[in-house]
């Protein structure tokens, strides 16, 4: 079960915010200090997520991307794999909102994701893999042992 | 992807990563916020003064889900959050809140009202509660009036203006 649930509008120009603060943290502080807010943000802010994947758990990692994916209207798929879960964005609506926003669909966005996907499977049985397959899209997996 | 519902929450660890970097940093940050903010605000503030303020944070009340109100006069623009969002999002959290949390919003707002030629009361009323209020008017002297009624009331320490303060850390 999800701990945080939104309702009601979606307000899309964070995703602006968001890509400008990745660069200042990184610009001001260094690289370090990224990952570190990322890492906080994914094992303290979704401690639920974080801990129930330490505990072999994918479902809410699963109804998180489905919810909040759906929420600002991506086009995605949610997958369940023998061995762990796979999510298929083949339209992301952060890198297409900074478009519109009059911004490069900046991937820093995809490696602040991949950070966050590893942070939550850290301690888990799950290895966190993202790949790129497009500007607007990309593969995330997390899947018991070591990724192929 | 870091969902824009979830935004508060990340915007919440930057404010405490940041704060712990030294006591002047959150004030450099608010102002590389400011300036984003530009993009969303500063010609409709700048061209159409309060009626333009009303208008944004009036296209915020709806997109951003917001229990506030926006009040517009011929010489004052204010609005008065009841229960803002984006604390309680940052108070109803596993990470816990920055007390520092609530003065990010006069950190952006108030260089931008000052480069739109306004004069700006913030009153925060209390970091730890989600209620907040502002007011902007076109001539210093009403907003000085206002300044020390809302002193007078809440304290020293919540009230923050564009005119006669540094910078918001």
């Amino acid at each position: 079960m999800l701990r945080y649930r939104s309702e009601g509008e979606v307000h899309k120009d964070f995703h602006g915010l968001t890509c400008a603060t990745l660069h200042y943290l990184i610009d001001n502080y260094g690289e370090d200090a990224m990952k570190t807010v990322v890492r906080n943000t994914a094992q303290q802010v979704y401690r639920t997520m974080h801990e129930a994947l330490k505990n072999g758990d994918t479902a809410e990692l699963e109804e998180y991307w489905a919810y909040y994916l759906g929420r600002e209207c991506g086009k995605f798929a949610v997958e369940k794999l023998p061995d762990g879960v796979k999510l298929t964005v083949t339209d992301c609506p952060a890198l297409r909102h900074l478009v519109k926003l009059e911004q490069q669909p900046d991937h820093i966005m995809c490696e602040a994701t991949r950070i966050f996907n590893e942070a939550l499977a850290e301690g888990s049985p799950y290895t966190a893999e993202l790949k790129s397959t497009g500007t607007f899209s990309c593969e995330q997996i997390l899947r018991k042992g070591a990724v192929k | 992807m870091i969902p824009s519902d979830q935004f508060v929450r990340f915007y919440n660890e930057v404010f405490k990563f940041i704060d712990a970097q030294g006591p002047e940093e959150l004030g450099k940050y608010y102002a590389r916020v400011s300036k984003n903010q530009e993009y969303h605000c500063l010609k409709l503030f700048t061209e159409e003064k309060l009626a333009g303020m009303y208008k944004y944070w009036e296209h915020i009340r709806i997109e951003e889900n917001c229990d506030m109100v926006n009040r517009l006069s011929d010489d004052c623009y204010s609005f008065e959050f009841f229960s803002c969002p984006s604390l309680s999002k940052a108070v109803d959290n596993d990470a816990g809140p920055c007390p520092k949390y609530c003065n990010h919003c006069p950190g952006w707002v108030l260089p931008l009202m000052t480069k739109a030629g306004v004069f700006a009361v913030y009153n925060l009323i209390d970091r730890r509660t989600p209620r907040c209020e502002m007011f902007v008017y076109l001539t210093r002297d009403k907003a000085e009036a206002k300044r020390a009624e809302l002193t007078a009331k809440y304290g020293d320490d919540v009230i923050l203006t564009n005119y006669d303060r540094e910078s918001v850390r």
